[in-house]
């Protein structure tokens, strides 16, 4: 080959090395195809309230609210009434539920029962009110809170004591055409117990199963109760009554259960009146200890509590942190955060009313809260001769405005003194409704802040037995998707391909899952 | 001729674009040979006449027998158009030295082609130029083909223009075997001999690499390790069926489905998309099932005889179980390995129910008191039994006018929108008889008939048995055969 034929073949060479080199850099890389996701929604098109405490035994009434947040013109929320245990469940369709209003239902029935409220249309909020009156061997006193939005395999109850005359009692529910199977276990301050006795508990289809916990264990001021789901669906929390016989103090309080540790949580309101003791149970169930810094909120706004040293959690025990002298001079209610940064924890706060008349003594539990929201709804049940308030807490760092919208049964109320409020940060607001709403048989509040905030129910009754409770509203998480969307791809012949190296991918056994540590074996 | 027609066929039902791709070639063959004159031919005519009726036949004959399915090739939503492959966006040199990743593309494949290719530019330049500059031309072709069907993820597999590549490549190392002697030889033993001797060995040992991983495995890629459905859930089809199990497999970056028959996939399927149930009915169930903001989406899947959702072992996280633990209407079941929930209220394939309406029945509601009773296939694909009075007549597949249903020889009305995902019918208010077919099927049925009597008789004609030989007479042979193509020979003698 000559040279000059040489030359050509190298310069036709190197022009096609450059085209193929430069090939990608001429064309525009093509949008790789993407797997569908559907779109994020701010609201959930659907879900379901479960109720697992307050039932219709003689001598008690069960109030159950759902309540419709939103604005005018938005579309009503159709909501369904079933009413389940002994392995039936009756359902009611309830009326449609407008923007701004609530829809009240009382259940009948027996003692074992249960409410499921499944929603869809426009999301609601279900609050559930338990007057006990005038029930054989139960002290009197109201239990209220939020029914439970969220389905979840473990459930814990942070806070509750069987000594000095309380009596917890845990209730599991399964509003699930299939049986389930649940564990129950404890943290006490000397660390985790798992009575034997409580393994392998059934909860059968649409029934219930109910656990005296003092019978398990006895005599423990201090106790957080962890509810495994083994198989199935169930819903857990609890409740706790409390006897002066004993004690000297009259009381019921809803014993709410959370579904995951969390790094900051806020209790609406604690009291530092005299008479009154009030106390924070803090469960931490993970590995490494938890430094808890606690935070009082006042009217004038944060700051730690007077003479309250650093706090820590050993992993796998609750402790109590007693709050009696750490409020500031002339403060008598306050609300509390805690922080435990890196080792999120359970925490809940409890009051409890002494007085030389019984009747005018109770005791309540409330969970804590554990993000701050933008949206709340707080409902109730009759207002005839109570005192009850909207309590509002702003954790941030900055000020943020909001409004209280009322729903009284029949009207949506806009109370010139609940429009256009601002709240600096740390700082409480308490909204008192008595004058606002007057006599009614059951109200909502709607609170919509253009920040984070917490919001919650105190009231008590003026006369007669006390009645006391305190719980938090329900925030808008409650009624937001679960989880952010998960990309989905069809691809047919994914089945052939199991177990094989075109497959899935294979879990690794070395790697440990990432959950928090069981109760050892007692 | 009939061999390569079957072939052509086989190789045009795995990748569509074959069937066109060989009727142009055949085209090609015609047109050519047609202006091309042969003085060896005795005559002329006849031999180009035998030979447009071979390269007809070998064109045309696939699309025969890919009837009807052939027909949809180049519809809006048929095999070719209609169908997306993977994009795979990799870099042209990449596609040309065979190193992209692509599934069964083994990276030292590419660097042994490659070196091959050099071999052969360097050694077969100066005595075949031309031969090496179509050669290399190929390569080239079939990368740019390859590197356009990757961006573009539409029509063909991006690894079938691959091959082009690879047989240019293989051509031009067998012609640096043919040249090698020459060229090197030629010049005293140096830098040109060592220089092709350890190419050629560094062709060698790529080819010996291919071959002990093609030896070694991965053969656990073509075994199936397990049962892929848990073994009674394919015995509950087996006694309760036929019903449908959506399987969901998350893989860190998204998760995949499938819907498939509860008696558990078939290779027979494999590959093959169901179009109806997957894409247009059970997609957007799935899509809103995982959304988050719709604990009861799953409810859905029970009108589409969904009875169970199943997350195989591997497939499963905390985030999938979080999204499917907050469904409704789904339950879990404990299983050994994996995640299994069942849809309490499924629907048979085709059934009778009373108690509920049709929109509330395509919502996947079954209140209490509703009476659900299956419906019998029938060897036509269709469905028959008794129905109560009042009831609605429900077939879970893809709504369409096809559906006929009737009761006691009597047609029955539509109760759906037409436009849902599920046929409904209204049955009369007296108890009897019901029949439910799809028109199209019976059709369907008699064109797959007459294919699979086609089909017979090309492999009996390509697999025909030996003959006997006969004395031919002495002479010129009056040949039709294309020029070049040697004389038949006789296969046995006796």
């Amino acid at each position: 080959m000559n040279r000059r034929r040489s030359w050509i073949v190298l310069a036709i060479s190197a022009l096609v090395v450059l085209g193929v080199v430069g090939a990608d850099r001429l064309v525009d890389l093509p949008e790789a195809a993407s797997a569908t996701v559907a779109p994020v929604a701010g609201e959930a098109v659907s879900g379901a309230y479960t109720c697992a405490t307050g039932d219709r035994r003689e001598g008690s009434e069960l109030d159950l609210v759902a309540a419709r947040p939103g604005d005018a013109g938005e579309d009503p929320a159709a909501v369904d009434l079933a009413v389940f245990g002994d392995g039936d469940i009756a359902r009611s369709p309830q009326p449609s539920v407008f923007p701004g209003a609530h829809v009240r239902a009382t259940p009948s029935g027996g003692t074992d029962l249960a409410a499921f409220v499944p929603w869809s249309g426009g999301p609601v909020a279900v609050t559930r009110e338990w007057r006990l009156a005038d029930v054989e061997d139960t002290p009197s006193g109201t239990l209220a809170g939020p029914c439970h939005s969220r389905l979840s395999n473990r459930w814990v109850v942070p806070g509750m004591s069987t000594d000095e005359g309380n009596e917890a009692r845990i209730r599991a529910v399964n509003p699930f055409p299939t049986d389930a199977t649940i564990a129950i276990g404890f943290l006490t301050p000397q660390g985790p117990q798992e009575p034997l006795a409580l393994q392998n508990l059934t909860v059968p289809a649409y029934g219930s199963y109910e656990v005296t916990v003092n019978d398990a264990m006895p005599e423990q001021a201090d106790l957080t109760a962890l509810v495994r789901v083994l198989s199935g669906r169930a819903v857990a929390e609890g409740y706790l009554l409390t006897r002066s016989a004993i004690g000297g103090v009259d009381g019921v309080s809803l014993l709410e259960s959370t579904t995951g540790p969390s790094e900051t949580w806020t209790v609406p309101w604690l009291s530092g009146r005299d008479g009154d003791a009030s106390w924070l149970w803090v469960a931490n169930l993970g590995q490494r200890p938890a430094p808890v810094e606690i935070t009082l909120h006042t009217a004038d706004g944060g700051a730690p509590p007077v003479g309250l040293s650093d706090v820590t959690v050993a992993p796998g025990q609750v402790r109590r942190v007693d709050l009696r002298g750490t409020f500031p001079e002339g403060v008598s209610a306050a609300a509390v955060s805690v922080r435990s940064d890196g080792a999120p924890v359970h925490v809940s706060g409890a009051v409890r009313r002494s007085a030389d008349d019984p009747a005018r003594t109770g005791f309540s539990v409330q969970r804590g809260v554990p993000a701050a929201d933008a949206s709340w709804v707080v409902s109730g049940g009759p207002t005839a001769g109570r005192s009850d308030r909207v309590e509002v807490v702003n954790p941030g760092s900055d000020a943020v405005a909001f409004s209280v919208v009322l729903f009284n049964g029949s009207t949506v109320l806009r109370p010139s003194e609940f429009a256009d409020l601002e709240i600096g940060p740390g700082q409480t607001r308490s909204l008192p409704l008595r004058d606002v709403l007057g006599d009614v048989p059951g109200w909502s509040a709607h609170v919509v802040a253009d920040g984070g905030i917490v919001a919650g129910r105190v009231g008590a009754a003026g006369e007669g037995s006390l009645h006391l409770l305190a719980h938090a509203g329900v925030p808008s998480a409650a009624w937001s998707p679960v989880d952010a969307p998960l990309p989905v791809t069809a691809e047919p012949g994914v089945v052939q391909r199991l177990d094989t190296l075109g497959g899935i991918r294979e879990p690794d056994p070395l790697q440990p899952p990432e959950d928090e540590p069981e109760p050892a074996a007692d | 001729m009939v061999g390569v027609v079957l072939l052509g066929a086989v190789a045009g039902a795995f990748e569509p674009v074959v069937v066109p791709a060989l009727a142009l070639a055949g085209l090609a063959v015609v047109a050519v040979a047609w202006r091309t004159d042969d003085p060896r031919a005795v005559d002329e005519p006849a031999w180009r006449r035998a030979l447009a009726i071979r390269a007809v036949t070998v064109a045309v004959g696939p699309f025969v027998l890919l009837l009807p399915w052939s027909l949809e090739l180049f519809a809006a939503d048929g095999p070719l158009r209609g169908v997306e492959s993977e994009v795979v966006v990799a870099p042209l040199w990449q596609w040309l030295s065979l190193t992209v990743d692509l599934a069964g593309l083994p990276l030292p494949v590419g660097f042994a082609f490659v070196l091959a290719g050099l071999l052969g530019l360097v050694l077969g330049v100066p005595r075949r130029p031309g031969l090496v500059a179509v050669l290399w031309a190929v390569a080239l072709t079939g990368a740019i083909a390859a590197w356009l069907s990757g961006r573009t993820g539409a029509v063909i597999w991006a690894g079938l223009p691959l091959m082009l590549t690879a047989l240019a490549f293989a051509g031009l190392l067998a012609l640096a075997f043919a040249t090698a002697e020459a060229q090197l030889t030629r010049h005293a033993f140096g830098w040109r001999q060592l220089a092709a001797l350890t190419t050629g060995l560094a062709v060698a040992a790529g080819l010996g690499v291919v071959a002990s991983e093609l030896a070694r495995g991965p053969w656990q890629a073509y075994a199936v390790g397990r049962t892929p459905l848990p073994a009674f859930v394919m015995a509950a089809d087996a006694e309760e069926g036929p019903f449908r199990v959506l399987v969901l497999a998350d893989t860190g970056d998204d998760v995949r489905w499938e819907v498939v028959d509860g008696a558990g996939p078939t290779m027979a399927a494999y590959g093959v998309a169901d179009a109806d149930v997957a894409a247009n009915l059970a997609g957007p169930v799935v899509e809103a099932t995982l959304g988050g903001a719709d604990p009861a989406a799953a409810r859905r899947l029970g009108p589409l005889n969904v009875r169970y959702v199943f997350v195989p072992p591997g497939g499963d996280s905390e985030r999938l179980d979080l999204l499917l633990r907050a469904q409704l209407g789904i339950e879990p079941r404990p299983i050994a390995d994996g995640r299994l929930f069942a849809v309490p209220n499924w629907l048979p394939r085709a059934g009778v129910v009373t108690g509920v309406g049709a929109e509330a029945l395509m919502a996947g509601e079954l209140p209490v008191g509703t009476g659900v009773r299956p419906l019998a296939p029938t060897p036509d694909v269709g469905f028959v039994g008794a129905a109560d009075a009042g009831a609605l007549v429900v077939v879970s597949e893809q709504d369409d006018p096809g559906w006929d249903a009737t009761q006691d020889g009597q047609a029955l009305p539509w109760a759906g929108d037409g436009d849902g995902p599920l046929v409904v019918f209204a049955g009369r208010d007296e108890r009897g008889r019901v029949e439910v077919a799809h028109l199209g099927d019976r059709a369907r049925g008699l064109a797959v008939a007459g294919q699979v009597l086609a089909l017979l008789i090309v492999v009996s004609l390509a697999l025909r048995p030996p003959r006997f030989a006969r004395r031919r007479p002495d002479g010129p042979d009056p040949s039709t055969s294309p020029p070049g193509a040697p004389a038949r020979t006789p296969e046995v003698v006796g």
